[in-house]
């Protein structure tokens, strides 16, 4: 497209088990802060899209329009963006086309969850998103197939459990800088090794937690973020694609989705080299394995190695491609649609050197964030940088 | 931000739900599929005779190549272990009374993976197994009680 579209706001709530406050009151946090941080006023926001995944997790049914006037929509064009997990980074994408097409100068974009309504625990409604005949009846939830994944993943490319354990570790340790953050901690290899296995090889540690919270960004075309920021944060490039939603016809080894919703984005950046070209990568991390599955799916590493480059320490935060120095979803928690615009929030802080403790050194030019959701078939991709497209 | 810690407090939350209840169908591809696993123990799969991918259980249409698929096949319900997971917590976070081994499961002749249970001693990616049948079958996933190894 050619209007450029950029992000010049961003506002986030803490990420917490239970708040106390309704999922209207956290979208209005973030909305808000996002505003108040590009000191506009809502008159001056021509659109809002929200983010947001299941109903049955607030526990609201058609819970956009729930939560449209907490998000700014009071007598605007609305829209929900929702593919589930992949809906965080998505949103943003919804954003980036209605200001690149030039139909809208300036919208606000709100992502929300909050987990902790759903009784007697969030998974227990993921049940329902199978397949109501041939699936249901035997009772499977995410965690049990994506342990189903991470097992193959493992087999396949002779990764060792203790390995995928320490993206935990890393990421437990880089959200303690975040103050949003849930679960930041020093945790150890012994420590995640040794928590609970919920369905091998899952254990306790390598899992995200159910959390509550909100984030929101303001993107605007050239001509206003000019007057409302001398550092906005570009959106360079966008892909999102679809694998099956009939989930036994994958191999599960590889995310070829997420390459191919790479791909289109790097295209439009004009990126060749990713390993190269990309400075930080914001990969969706809800299971530990998910972190390395999604960095090869992302091109940046090869097939089966991301085990092999997070053991020589090239994603740590002073590492030649940090990854996830937001602290991740294992770190920061992961209230779904919000958990992924964090990590589109993760990238506006770090490429403007304001990620404070986060921060990753040098000077970085461009970033990768990208989610990933429903019945594990989504993939979705941005890409921003400090340079204009 | 505030954080709920007191769950005790009445005043802050209180409980409800979505009455909400569905009636499902089968489907055509499913009608024959139930069909053959109550009547005679089979599996039926359906090809696409454009991509010539095996999808079991059968479907109506190949979501490769869009055509209806018409080729149906019954298979024996053999096949080999592809993934697996020892499921160790109930859906509501509470540890579970047995594990449960979720496998997938590569038919033979089939070219996606099915889903099912395991029942045996130790599961390994590779593994012959085969399914046990419930002796009175009414049309339901569940007439495949697991797959045990061969």
């Amino acid at each position: 497209m050619k209007g450029k579209a950029a992000i010049v706001s961003a506002g986030i709530t803490k990420f917490v088990r239970r708040a106390k406050e309704t999922p209207k009151e956290l979208a209005w946090y973030a909305a808000k802060m996002a505003l108040d941080n590009a000191g506009l006023s809502l008159d001056e926001v021509d659109a809002v899209i929200h983010g947001t995944a299941p109903d049955a997790f607030d526990g609201v049914h058609q819970k956009a329009e729930y939560l449209s006037d907490a998000s700014g929509a009071f007598n605007k064009p609305y829209i929900r963006c929702y593919v589930g997990g992949g809906t965080g980074v998505m949103a943003p994408i919804y954003g980036w086309y209605y200001v690149a097409s030039g139909i809208f100068d300036t919208v606000l974009v709100v992502c929300e969850e909050k987990m902790s309504s759903c009784r007697p625990h969030p998974q227990a409604a993921f049940l329902t998103i199978f397949d109501h005949t041939t699936e249901r009846p035997l009772g499977p939830n995410l965690l049990w197939i994506f342990a189903l994944e991470m097992n193959r993943y493992m087999q396949v490319n002779k990764i060792k459990l203790e390995d995928i354990a320490m993206v935990s570790v890393k990421n437990k340790s880089n959200a303690k800088n975040h103050p949003s953050a849930l679960l930041g901690s020093e945790v150890t290899l012994k420590d995640i090794m040794e928590s609970e296995v919920l369905a091998w090889p899952v254990h306790r540690l390598m899992v995200s937690p159910i959390s509550d919270g909100a984030a929101a960004i303001i993107i605007t075309n050239e001509e206003k973020a000019k007057k409302i920021t001398d550092k906005p944060v570009w959106i360079q490039g966008a892909g999102w694609c679809l694998d099956t939603a009939f989930w036994t016809g994958r191999d599960l080894c590889y995310p070829q989705y997420v390459e191919y919703a790479a791909k289109m984005a790097y295209k439009m950046a004009g990126i060749k080299n990713p390993a190269k070209e990309i400075s930080i990568a914001e990969p969706y991390d809800p299971f530990a394995y998910k972190e390395l599955h999604h960095l090869e799916g992302l091109q940046l590493a090869p097939k089966g190695k991301a085990a092999e480059l997070l053991m020589d320490g090239h994603f740590d935060k002073n590492g030649n491609l940090p990854s996830s120095p937001s602290g991740g979803l294992l770190g920061v928690g992961n209230p779904i649609a919000a958990a992924g615009m964090m990590k589109v929030c993760e990238l506006f802080w770090q490429l403007r050197h304001e990620a404070s403790g986060r921060q990753v050194p040098g000077n970085p030019k461009r970033g990768v964030a990208q989610a990933w959701g429903d019945l594990m078939q989504v993939g979705t991709v941005i890409v921003t940088g400090v340079d204009k497209p | 931000m505030k954080e709920l810690k007191n769950h005790n407090d009445k005043l802050t939350f209180f409980s409800g739900n979505i009455p909400l209840e569905s009636l499902y169908t089968v489907g055509i591809a499913g009608d024959k599929f139930f069909q053959s696993l109550k009547n005679i123990g089979a599996l039926l799969s359906s090809k696409c005779s454009r991509c010539n991918y095996v999808y079991v259980p059968c479907r109506l249409f190949c979501e490769r190549c869009f055509d209806e698929l018409k080729e149906y096949k019954e298979l024996e319900p053999v096949g080999a272990v592809y993934s697996f997971s020892e499921v160790n917590i109930e859906r509501d976070g509470s540890p579970v009374k047995t594990p449960v081994q979720a496998a997938l499961i590569k038919i033979n002749g089939a070219d996606s993976l099915f889903y099912h249970r395991l029942n045996v001693k130790k599961p390994k990616i590779g593994m012959k197994v085969k399914a046990v049948l419930e002796k009175y079958r009414k049309g339901s996933i569940n007439d495949i009680r697991y797959f045990e190894e061969i």
